[in-house]
């Protein structure tokens, strides 16, 4: 018994829910025709119109400062890390260096940007320069897909 | 970012914002606030209660710039929803079904026992927390049962409109089969689709006047 009335009950919401979107339907329909529809509803199509497009600028607006506002936080955490990581490998040998820089490269996400340089060539400052990149990039990564 | 993340987004795509912008504007916009009409008078039928078609089309923009109320967002795929109006519609029915389940269903989730009389423990609540109690445990079981029979009576009322009107009938045997685009009605009744938008219209009008009843 109490499964047909659920079932009745769904039939019902079916109904209603296909009515709405059948009476709703504008496919084929001119824009005029769509207007006209609104103006039968007690709408005024550009009144409402012009209302909606300055309430998606004000979205575009605050989406842009949203994605700003990221930038400048994701900068932040980078130059933070930086600082972090600055200094601490000054005590490495140029080869001890080389071998903490083999287990980033390891790393799908890092390996592309530096597999293409020829490592051996380079100064022992500067590799300790990229392995505090390499540092700082691999912990963003973790951050980032903590986040997601 | 892996393969499966890309297109199983799980966050909001901020560089969706340039096609957002362009492609909204005053076309589109009226489409889907007709549409949202529709939404809103089905939340009435359904629960009594009125919204603004004008707050649906703006939440879901909200949305679709990912600066919807909480964090929500939706992303846009304009591969799967190449009409970027068909979207919104979408996005606003959804909006339109969680607040229908969520009125629905609260007594399922309530904190009171259906037959219970329970201590008045908002007694000493500041007046805005205990009005919001008071509205949002309304619904009660009993209410349910006269929920499901209004629900019952209202589309009764809905499908008599269709009363000495043949093609009409049919139409409504279709939409309670849940065929709602006027294309599939064309393929299911065999009408063509200029004679399913005049069956359309004559709905509309008379769908007017059970508004006025309800």
């Amino acid at each position: 018994m109490q499964n047909d009335e659920k079932l009745k009950n769904e039939r019902n919401m079916l109904f209603i829910d296909s009515l709405a979107d059948f009476l709703a339907s504008t496919e084929s329909k001119s824009s005029e025709e769509v207007r006209e529809e609104l103006i039968v509803e007690g709408i005024d199509p550009d009144i409402s119109t012009n209302r909606l497009i300055e309430y998606a600028h004000k979205c575009s607006m605050d989406a842009k400062r949203k994605q700003l506002d990221h930038a400048a936080s994701m900068r932040n955490r980078v130059e933070t890390l930086n600082e972090k990581s600055a200094g601490r490998f000054t005590a490495l040998s140029k080869e001890e260096i080389m071998k903490k820089m083999k287990d980033y490269l390891a790393s799908p996400v890092l390996a592309p940007s530096f597999s293409y340089r020829d490592l051996n060539k380079k100064s022992r400052e500067d590799l300790e320069a990229i392995l505090e990149d390499l540092e700082a990039a691999q912990s963003m990564t973790s951050v980032d897909e903590g986040n997601e | 970012m892996p393969d499966h993340k890309k297109s199983e987004r799980i966050c909001y795509d901020p560089s969706a914002r340039a096609s957002l912008d362009a492609a909204i504007g005053p076309e589109i916009l009226q489409k889907v606030l007709l549409y949202a009409i529709y939404q809103s008078k089905k939340y009435f039928w359904m629960t009594n209660l009125a919204l603004d078609p004008h707050d649906l089309v703006q939440e879901a923009i909200a949305l679709t710039y990912g600066v919807g109320e909480n964090g929500g967002y939706r992303n846009w795929d304009p591969e799967k929803y190449p009409d970027f109006a068909i979207f919104l519609m979408t996005v606003i029915k959804s909006i339109v079904s969680h607040k229908i389940d969520h009125l629905r269903s609260f007594p399922e989730n309530s904190v009171e026992g259906h037959d219970e009389v329970n201590e008045d423990f908002t007694a000493s609540a500041e007046p805005a927390a205990k009005d919001k109690y008071a509205s949002l445990s309304r619904v009660t079981a009993e209410d349910r049962l006269i929920q499901a029979d209004s629900l019952s009576n209202l589309v009764q009322r809905l499908e008599s409109m269709a009363e000495g009107d043949e093609e009409m009938g049919i139409v409504v045997m279709c939409l309670q089969d849940g065929i709602s685009k006027p294309r599939e009605i064309s393929e299911q009744t065999g009408y063509d689709v200029d004679r399913v938008n005049n069956i359309l219209k004559r709905m509309r009008r008379k769908a007017r006047g059970i508004n006025l009843k309800s």
